[in-house]
């Protein structure tokens, strides 16, 4: 059993990331905002994930403080078309990093919505993150649509591989 | 007409579309007009005499100020001209006695008594011929009022500052003024509280450099004079806040009590109300300066600054897309900057460091009233006149000591030869001849360590008996160590008159901060002979 917390903006994706992961009957295609949040469970191969997948609303963030500790592995989900507000995923995301609760678990971003035409590079996302500075901890970006599911399986491969390394 | 006016619409970084305008706007608001769901927001811009309203962004209904009276004879004197019963003249000539009686013409009039070719006179009537003087005025500013409930996407109406001197209060629809309030003076801003069915009160800053106050529709009798012009108005929770050109920003309560300034370094750029929606709701007061700070004040305590490099002209706070607590700022370059407020920030006063430091609360260490203390007392009220009296003796002494260095310092210098410790300056005076012409020798030697500069010079000498070659010179350099020699030529002009001293004054040097002489010395002139005949 590991535990996975899905974190990242309001609108950036998450619940459609996570309902993708899902085996295909299984997803539903329409999607509502998070409410606090919801705990769905994901096989990936041999592991059983528990994902937490957070509301990312500006006034239910401070929920995500409260899963640190008993978090394996993070998932950052950035709305590659959201360039106005890559500044406050930045800032959700260095609190977290810096966060003692927070163990030094691997962190896989989704640059998510790369289908979107003003979609930015995870390269440039990666720069506007500053992710180049995380040194303390693995971590990987990979560009992703949470419609199709494409990039999703390349991010989640990552992950199992840390998390079987530990 | 000069170049187009246009309205931008932006979404996130980029400019979604742009709306040709007939006319330059001076105000724009985004309110909800209808209680259906979906809440979208209407559009409104204000520009000459109406409003125009965009829902979904396509234009949904134009509002067109009513006509104001007009004076009636004025509007009898246009009628006749144009129907050939008044000669031009005469028309001229009674408009001309109206506008002299005090009427405020229209604009119509005036252009027709500023037409000097008697031709274009007639022309220009000829172009207004059969459309009868109506008063037409324009939009000044603009602002919304919540019509029934405080609440973020609840419905509003319009409220409108016109030229004329009037606010109207539009129904949500805007199709009509559902108020219509007269203040005399052309409001420049407004600042509303409170909900059209509820109770409300708008302030106004007029043109005159005054705040008007209407409450639920009626002007109130509370006139502030405020000591500028102001340059922005902004409601705060309690109270209204309104900056002057003088560079300070008064917060008044609704009865026009002040209740703070805060006086600011540099000119006030634009004004704004940032109310921050989060786990505390903060209302907060935005200011723009002419150095290029934008700072946030919680009350009247600094709570937040940041620069920005141009002048700023707008200031908005609120919602930006999915950003609750967005800060736009227009700069006059033409730069839209947009700054997003941390979850984490803190606008609580005291955030800054600013406001009562905490030793405020903790009460002083008073020490309890000792034996010490109860005998002092004791004392004092047992032998209170031997206390009195030996306190005068004491101050009585005390005036003498200083009356005695006064003397002193005032005598000093009485000599031919003088010293001072201070500098270390001497000077003594000698003088040579039998008169009536004499000459005056100065002997200074400056026994310090650093050199003198420019140290001016002064004689003194009683005009009716002595007259001095020159009264002031400057000595440019006085090197340690040195013997400097001056002359003066002294001749007594009436030597039968008898003989007097000449006093010779070191004046400090140029740029030191006392005026205080240096050094002085007085020397006693012989008696002089009569003058050889
Ligand atoms: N074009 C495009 N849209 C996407 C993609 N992924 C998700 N969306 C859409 O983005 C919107 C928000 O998706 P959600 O999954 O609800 O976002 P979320 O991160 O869970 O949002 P919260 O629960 O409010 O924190 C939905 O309309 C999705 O259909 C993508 O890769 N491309
Ligand atoms: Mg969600």
């Amino acid at each position: 059993m590991v535990n996975v917390l899905v974190v990242g903006l309001d609108n950036s994706g998450k619940t459609t990331i996570i309902e993708r992961l899902k085996p295909r009957p299984k997803q539903s295609m329409e999607v509502a905002p998070t409410v606090g949040f919801n705990v769905e469970e994901v096989q990936k191969g041999a592991l059983t994930f528990t994902v937490f997948d957070m509301s990312g609303a500006g006034r239910y963030r401070t929920l995500w403080e409260q899963y640190y500790r008993e978090a394996d592995a993070v998932i950052f989900v950035v709305d590659s078309g959201d360039k106005l507000r890559m500044v406050v995923a930045r800032d959700e995301m260095e609190h977290m990093l810096a966060h003692p609760n927070l163990r030094k678990v691997p962190v896989v971003f989704f640059a998510n919505k790369k289908d979107l035409p003003i979609s930015l590079p995870p390269a440039e996302i990666a720069q506007a993150l500053g992710l180049n500075d995380i040194q303390d901890r693995p971590w990987n970006i990979f560009p992703s649509n949470g419609l199709t599911g494409e990039g999703l399986d390349r991010g989640m491969d990552w992950l199992a591989e840390r998390l079987g390394k530990a | 007409m000069g170049s187009a006016a246009a309205g931008r619409i932006w979404k996130g970084t980029q400019k979604a579309s742009e709306h040709p305008l007939l006319d330059t706007p001076v105000a724009i608001c985004s309110y909800i007009s209808e209680n259906t769901a979906p809440r979208l927001p209407a559009l409104a811009v204000a520009a000459g005499s109406h409003v125009y309203i965009y829902r979904n962004l396509r234009p949904y209904y134009k509002f067109v100020l009513p006509a104001e009276n007009v004076n009636t004879e004025e509007q009898e004197i246009w009628q006749k001209v144009m129907e050939g019963e008044m000669v031009m003249g005469d028309a001229v000539a009674q408009l001309t006695r109206l506008q002299d009686a005090g009427v405020v013409l229209q604009t119509r009039s005036l252009q027709l008594m500023n037409i000097g070719d008697p031709e274009a006179k007639m022309a220009f009537v000829e172009h207004w011929q059969g459309q009868p003087l109506v008063a037409t005025t324009v939009i000044t500013c603009m602002d919304t009022i919540k019509q029934a409930i405080d609440e973020p996407d609840a419905v509003s109406c319009l409220v409108i500052g016109t030229e004329s001197g009037r606010v109207l209060i539009l129904n949500p629809a805007g199709t009509a003024p559902v108020k219509n309030i007269w203040v005399g003076i052309t409001p420049a801003m407004i600042a509303i509280q409170g909900e059209l069915d509820v109770g409300y009160r708008i302030t106004v800053a007029g043109r005159d450099g005054k705040l008007y106050h209407i409450r639920n529709g009626e002007l109130q009798q509370t006139i502030i004079q405020l000591e500028a012009q102001p340059v922005g108005l902004v409601r705060l929770v309690k109270h209204v806040a309104v900056g002057c050109m003088n560079d300070v920003i008064h917060a008044y309560q609704p009865n026009g009590t002040k209740s703070w300034s805060i006086y600011l370094p540099c000119h006030i750029l634009a004004m704004q109300r940032m109310e921050v929606t989060g786990q505390r709701m903060t209302k907060a007061l935005l200011v723009a300066l002419s150095n290029g700070e934008v700072r946030v004040y919680n009350e009247k305590l600094l709570v937040s600054v940041h620069t920005v490099n141009f002048p700023v002209t707008a200031l908005w706070f609120g919602r930006y897309g999915r950003e609750d607590n967005t800060l736009l700022t227009i700069t006059k370059t033409g730069m839209l900057d947009i700054k997003m407020l941390p979850r984490t920030a803190n606008l609580e006063i005291g955030a800054l460091g600013g406001g009562p430091p905490p030793e405020q609360e903790i009460p002083l260490a008073v020490p309890k009233k000792t034996r010490l203390y109860v005998e002092q007392t004791q004392r004092e009220r047992e032998q209170a006149a031997d206390m009195h009296r030996t306190f005068q003796r004491d101050l009585a002494k005390l005036r003498l000591t200083t009356a005695r260095a006064f003397v002193k310092v005032l005598t000093d210098g009485q000599g031919a030869a003088a010293f001072t410790t201070s500098t270390n300056l001497s000077l003594s005076l000698s003088v040579a001849g039998l008169g009536p012409r004499f000459r005056l020798t100065l002997l200074l030697r400056n026994e310090g360590a650093r050199p003198l500069l420019d140290v001016p010079v002064a004689l003194r000498a009683d005009p009716s008996l002595y007259a001095l070659a020159k009264a002031q010179f400057t000595i440019p350099l006085l090197v340690p160590g040195l013997q400097y020699t001056y002359e003066v030529a002294v001749t007594a002009v009436s030597p039968e008159a008898g003989s007097d001293a000449v006093t010779v004054l070191l004046l400090a040097p140029a740029g030191s901060h006392s005026s205080a002489p240096l050094l002085q010395a007085t020397l006693k002139m012989p008696i002089s002979e009569p003058e050889d005949l």
